[in-house]
């Protein structure tokens, strides 16, 4: 580029004679002064993120941090409200590891934040120490310093949700200092994750927990903030992010399904048991990291000292091998057995208390789940999980051929954990093995049977198999001569022998599975002394046949007997089943012409999404809309019709890549302009060859919008958008249903 | 309701703008052609430079997070300059902006802009320009977004009055960030010298003051001098402007 012609470029002014093209450049580079913001003298721009600016002040004597938040809801009372609650819980946070947060509140539209300010650098920077790494020792007595604060705070129940360097700044005298402290809430990230639509993501996406990265922002704890710590620790001893490579959706997907390497094999002088505490504080699943922040610290307290540290007990591997060195045999048995219970849950430990009757061969069913059976980052990603069981699936007939018992035992781990993951063709092939195998046995092998036929009835359940009813029937006899007459588990087999008369026996078997879930209902009532999912899934089961069937009124009371069971279980636990139940009783509602409860259960549903059920909020507005046109409120009606409509572009912008952009277009117009008929054929033109499954979703929707646009007297609109509509519908071969009058008359 | 709660970013509606019936070309062209997938190398091309895409380009692959961050970082101190020295207080320009970027965010990734000799610069310009004019009828709320017809910039009123003082931030902007790479790549010595040089002081006073000869740092001050020249012209090809 050097020596070029630079006329074409007119008044850029470097090409001026004499001293002039230095004034030129002097005048541009004179900035207007920023001027004052809330009383705070703006000194300079500090920074800036894809959530606000922020700018160096002057106050007094003093500089301070303010920051302006771009983004975010504020504009309702009750977000000011919710605004106002949380500034007040970060307001009382008095640590020294922790900027003060000294005044907050709006100024326009926009919330301003002001806080101390700090003289520092981000904590990461301070480690890499200019290309001249600091010492290990040092680094670790900075991050327990962190520790310190993280673990105050969290006792005042205030996370910080947005842990990442730029947050982390450490001053002249290696003293770290928490910002933004519980602000990540306030920084406009109610919703989903923050800025993921904004600018500037990647930075923080790089620290982001798993759970974070695919959920509600509002349900972040502790263990999300003691991840986002471990990314940085990480990053401190290695110099490097473990998952920041590529475009967002290689990171997301890095964080979510990637072990982190061991920060040893980065850095040569760091420790196994350094490794651990590391990998531990970034286990995927959060009940697999520190129990809080304050055990991270002891523990990188212990690895200073030269002490053992709690995170490579975590290991089962090494717990084994110390322990079965130092105790031989039968003590072991009893420590292996507690650690089976942690890692494996009760399943694996029946089948190792099977191996412990034969304690000579318990050192290679030890070997065997080292090396196949345990999850270096917690089994909580369906395909680790799935690769991790078809790995130790693969072996067992090559290494336990020898051991029956022990092959039915791991076989049958196996056949649950794929049945956790939904895997139903390898439950059935490793089940029916389960089966073949005891069915010579008498006696020992009945459990092992029972549990056999349970999973191929609930193989067969899912491919819709009548099979499954004889599977169910075996199973519940076996089921009753081990446990009873009103265990829970029984009640559990009579629930799922009720499912498949219903969804599996041809002609459906009504009055059957009318009795199954009775007893079923009726023995998790007695047998259980409190409610429990299990109760509540087999009254949800029996609500939803009643509602398929045409019986809608005693479905509504079914669904709303469900949901208060529902409410009073762990919420974590059952948010997906609640808000599908909440979904078929507003259905249920929606056929007895309930349009108010209706309603009412349809916003609860919404409500309560949180990322758990996306593609159920589309319809869920659209329902919504319904009820209250059916009451007669049309231009409230229309609000939500359309809301739904923008819902559902905004859906597909997201999951149908094809037509994202077209998708993103035509929600922001939609929300602009409502729905016009000139939107309908670019709808249909968007969705390309997925058309015929959304197009009559969407007519529904679209004609029940003309129907409120007529209704509120906008004639020529609705006509519009039903000969649109029809026009659509012909062209794609589907029927027309202008007038929204849908496919059950409703 | 619902959707107020969902922290959407484009979140709004806007009110209907004022339509003028100037024809003029409008700089992108608006509809037909598709998106490209993030697997496929974006369809603009550019004529002179087929080994890298410029940045205008590459807003318009959807994954490249990184390129709007860049694109926020340059353009969005010139529009808040910009809209600044129109009036505006450091927060509506920073509104303003938002807006702006929301705007062109939503429209970059859906239509085919087709770069040419000045087109981006008058493109931006009449964008921010109107949103100006349309801040000053009505301050935006943070969450509006333009209507569409504004950011194709299709039968706007044309603030032609505003032009010239656009053109001169655009330099301004330009000089800036150049100046801005000078003083990331050279010698903190040379920099300095540069910036007593910049304030109005003599070659032979900063030669004195430096403690080096008056032809070291008249060599010093053309070195930077071609270096800007080469900088600027580089910002602008990269924009999309091109040189015949």
């Amino acid at each position: 580029m050097s020596g070029g012609d630079y006329s074409w470029m007119p008044g850029l002014g470097i090409d001026l004679d004499g001293g002039d093209w230095l004034d030129r450049l002097r005048r541009a580079s004179e900035r207007a002064p920023l001027g004052e913001l809330g009383g705070y003298e703006l000194v300079e721009e500090a920074g800036r993120g894809g959530q606000g600016v922020v700018y160096r002040a002057r106050q007094g004597g003093r500089f301070v941090a303010v920051k302006r938040i771009l983004s975010g809801p504020y504009a309702s009372s009750t977000q000011q409200r919710r605004f106002e609650r949380e500034v007040e819980v970060v307001r009382r946070l008095e640590h020294p590891g922790i900027v003060r947060l000294l005044d907050a509140r709006r100024i326009g539209e926009a919330p301003i934040l002001v806080m101390e300010w700090i003289e520092g650098i981000p904590i990461t920077e301070w480690a890499a120490h200019g290309g001249n790494p600091r010492e290990v020792g040092d680094i670790l007595e900075v991050a327990e310093r962190v520790c310190e604060a993280l673990q105050y705070a969290h006792h005042q129940g205030v996370f910080h949700r947005d842990l990442k360097p730029s947050n982390l700044l450490v001053d002249g005298t290696g003293q770290p200092h928490l910002l933004d402290f519980g602000l990540a809430k306030l920084n406009g990230a109610d919703g989903r994750f923050p800025g993921l639509t904004s600018t500037g993501f990647l930075g923080t996406l790089a620290y982001a927990s798993p759970e974070q990265v695919d959920g509600d922002i509002a349900d972040l704890d502790a263990s999300s903030d003691i991840y986002s710590f471990g990314v940085i620790l990480f990053e401190m001893l290695t110099g490097r992010n473990p998952f920041a490579e590529g475009t967002v959706s290689e990171v997301v997907r890095a964080i979510t399904e990637d072990d982190p390497p061991r920060p040893s094999s980065l850095v040569p002088g760091i420790d196994r048991s350094l490794d651990a505490v590391v990998l531990k504080a970034l286990s995927k699943d959060p009940a697999r990291r520190y129990p809080s922040i304050g055990a991270l610290q002891r523990d990188l307290a212990r690895h200073q000292a030269g002490e053992p540290v709690e995170a490579r007990g975590q290991s089962t591997a090494y717990v084994l091998s110390r322990l079965v060195r130092r105790h031989r045999m039968a003590s072991a048995l009893i420590a292996i057995l507690a650690v089976l219970v942690c890692a494996f849950g009760a399943t694996m430990t029946v089948f190792f208390l099977k191996a412990q009757r034969d304690a000579l061969r318990a050192d290679r069913v030890q070997s065997f789940l080292e090396t196949s059976l345990v999850p270096p980052g917690g089994a909580a990603q369906l395909t680790y999980a799935r690769a991790m069981l078809d790995q130790a699936a693969g072996r067992v007939a090559l290494e336990l051929a020898e051991e029956p018992s022990i092959e039915i035992g791991v076989r049958r781990a196996l056949a649950i954990r794929y049945a956790e993951i939904g895997a139903w063709e390898q439950v059935q092939a490793q089940a029916e093995r389960v089966l073949a195998m005891t069915e010579t046995m008498s006696e020992s092998g009945r459990k092992d049977r029972m549990v056999a036929l349970g999973l191929l009835g609930n193989a067969a359940l899912q491919g819709g198999d009548p099979i499954a009813v004889q599977h169910f029937q075996r199973a519940l006899s076996l089921c009753r001569d081990l446990h009873g007459e009103s265990h829970p588990l029984l009640a559990e087999h009579h629930h799922w022998l009720g499912s498949a008369y219903w969804r599996c026996a041809s002609p459906p078997r009504v009055d059957r599975a009318e009795r199954e879930f009775q007893i079923a209902i009726e023995m998790h009532g007695q047998a259980s002394r409190g409610p429990s999912l299990a109760a509540a899934e087999a009254m949800r089961s029996h609500a939803a046949m009643r509602r398929e069937i045409g019986d809608a009124g005693r479905a509504v009371v079914g669904y709303e007997r469900t949901l208060e069971m529902l409410d009073e279980l762990p919420a974590d636990l059952v948010s997906r089943i609640r808000i599908e139940c909440l979904q078929e009783l507003g259905l249920a509602c929606m056929t007895v012409e309930d349009w108010e409860k209706a309603e009412a259960a349809f916003r609860q549903a919404v409500g309560l999404r949180g990322g758990v059920l996306e593609d159920a909020v589309p319809p869920c507005l659209a329902n919504i809309g319904t009820s209250i046109q059916y009451r007669g409120e049309d231009a409230e009606a229309l609000s939500w019709l359309e809301s739904a409509v923008v819902a559902r572009m905004e859906l597909l912008a997201e999951s149908y890549p094809p037509g994202r952009a077209q998708f993103v277009l035509l929600a922001a117009e939609i929300r602009s302009h409502g729905l016009r008929a000139a939107a309908i054929p670019k709808v249909a033109t968007a969705l390309a060859e997925i058309a015929p499954v959304i197009l009559p979703l969407f007519q529904l929707t679209a004609a029940r919008i003309a129907n409120a646009r007529e209704a509120l007297g906008e004639t020529d609109r609705a006509e519009a958008l039903r000969t649109a509509l029809v026009e659509m519908m012909l062209a794609h071969e589907l029927a027309p249903d202008p007038w929204g009058v849908g496919p059950t008359g409703r | 309701m619902f959707l107020a709660e969902a922290s959407l970013w484009i979140d709004s509606v806007v009110s209907e703008g004022e339509n003028c019936s100037i024809s003029k070309e409008p700089p992108i062209a608006p509809g037909a052609a598709p998106v490209p997938l993030a697997s496929e190398t974006s369809t603009l091309s550019i004529k002179w430079n087929t080994t890298r895409l410029s940045l205008i380009g590459r807003l318009k692959s959807r994954d490249d997070q990184e390129a709007w961050r860049e694109f926020d970082r340059l353009y969005g101190d010139l529009i808040v300059s910009y809209a600044r020295r129109r009036g505006l207080g450091l927060a509506d320009a920073e509104d303003l902006r938002q807006v702006v970027l929301m705007s062109l965010l939503t429209v970059m990734k859906s239509f085919e802009f087709q770069p040419g000799r000045g087109r981006f610069r008058s493109y931006l310009g009449r964008i921010v320009g109107n949103a100006v004019f349309r801040f000053r009828e009505r301050p935006f709320r943070r969450s509006d977004v333009l209507e569409l017809d504004e950011v194709l910039v299709r039968n706007l009123p044309c603030p032609e009055e505003h032009d010239a003082l656009w053109e001169q931030e655009w330099v301004d902007h330009h000089l800036r960030r150049a100046m801005e790479t000078v003083r990331r790549t050279f010698e903190p010595r040379s920099v300095e010298a540069f910036h007593q040089l910049l304030a109005g002081h003599g070659t032979a006073e900063v030669a004195e003051a430096l403690e080096t000869t008056t032809d070291a740092v008249h060599k010093m001050k053309q070195r930077i001098r071609q270096r800007l020249k080469e900088l600027i012209a580089e910002q602008v090809l990269e924009e999309g402007e091109g040189i015949l």
